[in-house]
């Protein structure tokens, strides 16, 4: 017997069983009150609570319309200081971003362009801006959810001083229940890394007043672009 | 660290924590600060009671299928790439983790922060080693440069500690030059902390939750030292108690709603990461191995007891936020590990009985916990029982309360002695100055027993009516 079936056969003694059942006793919800939440919402109220959020938790935001986000995403990056950028290897940053380096002057690289992984990682580190689009949104939370792969590394929305998330309004749901229905449609190809991300981080732990910029990113801006 | 955290017998911890002023009125503060933000949190929700139904059926429907879940959880991280282990107790865990570090020639590892492996004294085994083990959440941090200190509160680490006292051991111990603002001590131990990061050889993580359904370590921070530990170490080793199971990410939905409103009084944390077995070949960054350690420790001793249900606990630290008791003594008070209500309902059957008797003591029976428990575990029923335990089955509790259980017994159950003690009862009068109720009458007035009994001062009354 391996460890593996001694340690989960005691675990099944201790439920007084002493087979390991071939599945579970079904799991009966007794409430629905989670798809409740925002659940008359449509996507105007939804961006709009997703906005007001956003001002809760720190972030900075921004809205814009898709033919005016070129200079939206200028003035987001300009907020956040000068220095290098890393962004998410997305057609619509490809698009927007090498305008942005010859008018600023900034160093772009995109996070698929080909350097061992220590180089990369530096790189990320010492940049003073990660920009990435978002996967999909939460209103409830102003939470932006990201897929990390080889277009876009984990470094990208956490080492950089600070981050611009664009966040198309057609990607807005009402809360976590959304975005977990969402992550489980890809239980069968899922992402080594898949992070909720709401607002700059934070933490309380120094007689509980709120610092934000811990470990992960001082500020974060977020650009919703009314797509639709 | 081990579950047993103090040498300090009962009293000498009341003495202790009672006397530190700071400390209660931090933990004060932070209950008044935290609870009215859970509460602002759960009135906004809506429903809470149902809420709080569908996180208890989870939990309890996970207890009671664990087998199962643990089998199904162990083959799907597997297939995504993770080495499973298992371990059935702390030592065991420890020598897994041992051989990792050794086969990796590891020196320096970033953790952050884990109950389980305080639990079974990872930092200890691992300096043992020769490995540096740097705690990288902010309070733990605080706590480690300060000659180790203890957490006093499971979420919140550090809240006994002043920003002066903090400012002082920056100072000493990491050459702080600054004043003693929190934003600029924070920025100071950022800087610390991403060259230890970047550096490190392995990252240590514990896991807030598991899916079974995809073989995912869900974990949630606020600070981001989380990520870091997961993103960028060659290696990551997971430790986990082997109760965290959710079913799928459905379930998942609820325990991180809860989780983040009952801990911190937030609608979500800032992270929450889904952790699916090590990075692809494409990708660049990420662990290039993933090990899970998956811990019994005593859990199915627990599992298979009267307290099964406290192993629904989510960690969030709301019993100890609601507590009277813990608001006086914090989380030093209690000597263990996991404090609070959750600690006095959760040690004794998970640590044994005659080391952790006197925790159950530090109890009220208020009720308070059960009320915001988010899971519903019936903290002061579970906690009233372990009392039973230890007078009835285990006969652990001392001779002097054995011999003033007996003699109160007989005197109860017998009229002539009865009619003796009552009409004594008055030289208890004497109690607060010399006897048991002494500490307790250094803080209120003992009301006076009168010389006369009722019954005799009617009896008198009554014949010298019947004679007028």
């Amino acid at each position: 017997m391996t460890i593996r079936e001694q340690f989960i056969r005691a675990v099944g003694k201790a439920l007084g069983r002493s087979e390991l059942p071939t599945a579970p006793v079904p799991l009966s919800y007794c409430h629905t009150v989670p798809m409740g939440v925002m659940k008359d919402s449509d996507q105007d109220e939804l961006a709009r609570a997703f906005i007001e959020y956003s001002k809760v938790i720190g972030a900075d935001i921004f809205e814009t319309a898709r033919d005016a986000l070129r200079d939206t995403v200028r003035q987001a990056v300009d907020l956040c200081g000068p220095g290098a950028v890393i962004a998410a290897n997305d057609p619509l940053l490809r698009e927007l971003l090498p305008a942005l380096a010859l008018a600023t002057k900034r160093t772009i690289r995109f996070w698929n362009e080909g350097e061992p992984r220590e180089e990369k990682i530096r790189f990320a580190e010492r940049a003073a801006l990660g920009i990435a689009v978002a996967k999909l949104a939460l209103a409830e939370s102003a939470t932006v959810l990201f897929f990390s792969n080889e277009n876009c590394g984990r470094s990208v929305t956490l080492l950089p001083e600070s981050n611009v998330y664009i966040i198309p309004k057609s990607v807005i749901r009402s809360r976590l229940t959304q975005g977990m229905a969402f992550v489980r449609e890809y239980k069968d190809r899922l992402p080594s890394s898949v992070n909720f991300v709401s607002g700059p981080s934070a933490t309380s732990d120094i007689e509980l007043v709120r610092v934000v910029g811990v470990h992960g990113p001082v500020r974060v801006a977020y650009i919703v672009v009314h797509d639709a | 660290m081990s579950i047993k955290t103090s040498n300090l017998n009962l009293k000498q911890r009341m003495e202790k924590n009672l006397s530190d002023l700071f400390m209660r009125a931090s933990i004060a503060h932070a209950q008044d600060w935290i609870n009215q933000k859970r509460e602002d949190r759960y009135v906004e929700l809506g429903h809470f009671e149902k809420w709080r139904d569908l996180a208890a059926d989870i939990r309890s429907h996970v207890l009671d299928n664990l087998d199962y879940y643990l089998d199904q959880f162990a083959e799907n991280a597997q297939k995504a790439g993770s080495i499973v282990h298992f371990a059935l107790d702390g030592r065991e865990a420890i020598r897994i983790a041992s051989e990792i570090f050794q086969q990796r020639h590891a020196k320096k590892a970033v953790k952050s922060k884990s109950m389980v492996t305080e639990e079974i004294g990872l930092n200890e085994a691992l300096e043992d080693m020769a490995v540096e083990i740097i705690e990288t959440d902010l309070g733990e941090y605080l706590l480690q440069v300060d000659g180790k200190d203890k957490p006093s509160h499971i979420v919140v680490p550090a809240l006994h500690k002043n920003r002066r006292r903090i400012r002082d051991v920056l100072a000493e111990q990491k050459g702080y030059k600054g004043d003693d603002v929190p934003e600029n001590m924070t920025r100071f131990v950022r800087g610390i902390l991403r060259e230890a990061f970047l550096s490190a050889d392995i990252g240590v993580t514990g896991c807030n939750f598991a899916v079974a359904e995809t073989g995912t370590i869900a974990l949630m921070t606020n600070e981001g030292n989380g990520r870091f530990a997961t993103s960028i170490p060659k290696t990551h080793i997971v430790f986990m108690g082997m109760e965290r199971i959710v079913p799928t990410f459905k379930e998942l939905d609820i325990m991180f709603s809860m989780l983040a409103r009952s801990a911190v009084g937030a609608r979500a944390s800032v992270y929450m990461s889904l952790i699916t077995g090590p990075r692809t070949q494409t990708e660049s960054d990420g662990p290039e191995e993933l090990h899970l350690i998956i811990i019994d420790n005593g859990r199915s001793k627990v599992l298979s007891s009267p307290f099964k249900n406290v192993l629904r606990c989510i960690r969030c630290g709301s019993c100890m936020l609601e507590c009277p008791a813990f608001r006086h003594i914090g989380g030093h008070g209690y000597g263990v590990l996991y404090s609070g209500p959750l600690g006095a309902a959760l040690v004794p059957v998970l640590a044994g009985y005659k080391e952790h008797k006197d925790v159950t003591r530090i109890c009220s029976l208020c009720g308070a916990c059960n009320d915001v428990c988010p899971v519903k575990i019936p903290l002061y029923e579970s906690i009233m029982e372990h009392r039973r335990i230890i007078a009835e089955d285990e006969k652990l509790t001392s001779w002097i309360q054995d011999a003033a259980y007996s003699l109160y017994g007989k005197i109860i159950g017998n009229s002539m002695l009865y009619q003796a003690a009552t009409k004594l009862a008055s030289l208890a009068n004497w109690a607060p100055r010399f006897g048991p109720l002494k500490e307790w009458a250094k803080a209120r007035e003992v009301p006076k027993l009168p010389g006369k009994r009722f019954r005799d001062w009617f009896a008198k009354h009554k014949a010298k009516e019947d004679k007028a």
